[in-house]
């Protein structure tokens, strides 16, 4: 929903005449219903944030799966609604699957990302972190059932994605460990806590550390406001990250960078096998003034 | 082996409370604190981060994957500042995070000591729920469990602040904590 969601998302906000809302705080009130379009009842197990964000006639304060399953079977089907709904889901769809087959100069994050989706295991742990990549992950990451996701979501904090996946691995170092970052997240601390992977992962039952970055050498997710919101062009003097070669670092390190540049090793993504554990790095343009993107995946050479 | 210090008796009580991983980074102010991990090393792990806003993303990671309380270990000296930003994504995810953080010794607060700032102003938005200072043994373990039962009980993070030299002091015996002196403060005061 908003900056981060589908045609989909919109087109439900946009036409839905009641909204229920479960066990969300989203903090982008302008992409709600338009005030009076919508009747709307929440669940919530915190009292405080029922009719926070969108006027509500109901507040069911309590938890949120036990609430549902009080609730649903008083809700009669709406066949019309919901086949206008599954249009909704089938053009996004539909233009996900352009965007994803976009040819570009080099590569495109977008197929990029939802390849390396195909391939999650089904033990993984997913962390992601702040910028273009989170429109990456909510638009084309399929979680498996049972795979674990976060980020920084309300603070929208640049940085997450190492910490975070340092925290899941220890908590199940026998699980592979997906991170999602960009180059600018790498740069501002990313990087370093990379030296905490390499000092670590010898002590992991599976030392898969997967770190997908994809560094275009823009601070992407601004450089789309400023045109988007703002109107104005993208500044290149705030919006360029240094180039880094973050293969090379990962090898510096002692653990596997890999580097991809085209489109045909996408498809050899990283996680799917083990060992020999894999990893990936890429560069391409992804359209005219964006920058260059790249894909880096880490994990360390004699993983087994 | 030496008496038990207080900074021995904060590391048991983390063990009491399920705590198994503390996240930190070194530094002078939390010296004694590092010191009674290092004494239980194999029960309660230390795991450094390159800088403490990771320390205090990795706590909040914790608790966002294990449900469970994250902690996190900074020292008095801008380590406690860079904490910030990752107690904040805690607090706008609203996950139960316990930061113990340092502080000079008692007889130096308030005299612009080396990093001395005013600690509770700092965690105080971003701690709202409890930020308690431990200025004398005998607060403790009460603030700390008020700390861990805060953070569970609102999903926020929370910050214990420790003098150096309360860190350091003897460990007062079991059942002489401070609510129950209280009682007997109030029962000499009511004396005529």
């Amino acid at each position: 929903m908003g900056h981060l969601g589908t045609t989909a998302s919109t087109d439900l906000m946009a036409g839905c005449d009641t909204l229920l809302i479960v066990g969300s705080n989203d903090p982008w009130a302008e992409f709600y219903p338009a005030p009076g379009q919508a009747r709307a009842v929440q669940i919530d197990i915190t009292a405080r944030n029922i009719g926070a964000k969108y006027p509500v006639e109901v507040a069911l304060v309590g938890d949120a799966a036990d609430t549902l399953d009080g609730l649903l079977p008083l809700l009669p089907e709406r066949q019309g609604w919901r086949s206008e709904v599954e249009g909704f889901v089938q053009t996004w769809q539909e233009a996900a699957e352009q965007h994803i087959q976009q040819e570009t100069d080099s590569l495109n994050p977008q197929r990029v990302v939802q390849e390396l989706s195909t391939h999650l295991p089904t033990d993984a742990q997913v962390s992601v972190d702040v910028g273009s990549v989170v429109y990456w992950y909510t638009r084309y990451v399929q979680l498996p059932s049972g795979v674990p996701a976060h980020l920084s979501s309300t603070l929208a904090s640049m940085g997450s994605a190492m910490p975070y996946g340092i925290a899941a691995k220890l908590l199940h170092p026998d699980r592979p460990l997906v991170a999602l970052a960009g180059d600018g997240a790498m740069q501002m601390n990313g990087l370093s806590e990379f030296i905490t992977v390499a000092a670590r992962w010898r002590d992991w039952a599976d030392p898969r550390f997967v770190v997908l970055v994809l560094n275009n050498g823009d601070l992407s997710e601004v450089s789309w406001e400023q045109r988007e919101m703002e109107g104005d062009p993208r500044f290149p003097t705030s919006q360029e990250v240094p180039a880094f070669p973050y293969a090379e670092y990962a090898e510096l390190l002692g653990l596997n960078g890999i580097r991809v540049d085209d489109e045909s090793q996408v498809a050899d993504a990283p996680p799917r096998r083990r060992p020999p554990a894999r990893a990936t790095r890429s560069r391409g343009v992804i359209a005219p003034r964006i920058a260059a993107v790249a894909i880096s995946a880490f994990v360390p050479l004699d993983s087994d | 082996m030496s008496a038990p210090t207080v900074a021995d008796g904060i590391v048991e009580r983390l063990t009491q409370w399920g705590v198994g991983r503390v996240f930190g980074f070194a530094g002078d102010g939390i010296d004694p604190l590092l010191a009674a991990l290092r004494r239980r090393e194999d029960e309660v792990e230390l795991v450094t981060a390159r800088h403490e806003e990771m320390a205090a993303f990795m706590a909040t990671g914790h608790a966002k994957y294990s449900g469970e309380v994250g902690v996190c270990l900074v020292t008095q000296g801008a380590g406690r500042d860079h904490l910030l930003n990752g107690l904040y994504d805690a607090k706008l995810d609203r996950k139960p995070v316990v930061a113990i953080v340092g502080q000079v010794v008692s007889t130096a607060l308030g005299s612009g000591y080396l990093q001395e700032v005013d600690l509770h102003t700092l965690f105080k938005d971003v701690c709202a729920q409890y930020v308690q200072t431990v200025t004398t043994p005998d607060q403790l373990p009460h603030v700390l469990d008020d700390a861990f039962r805060t953070a569970r009980a609102t999903s926020s993070p929370v910050c214990v602040i420790v003098l150096h030299d309360v860190q350091k002091a003897d460990l007062p015996e079991q059942g002489q904590q401070a609510r129950y002196r209280c009682h007997d403060l109030a029962a000499r005061q009511a004396r005529p």
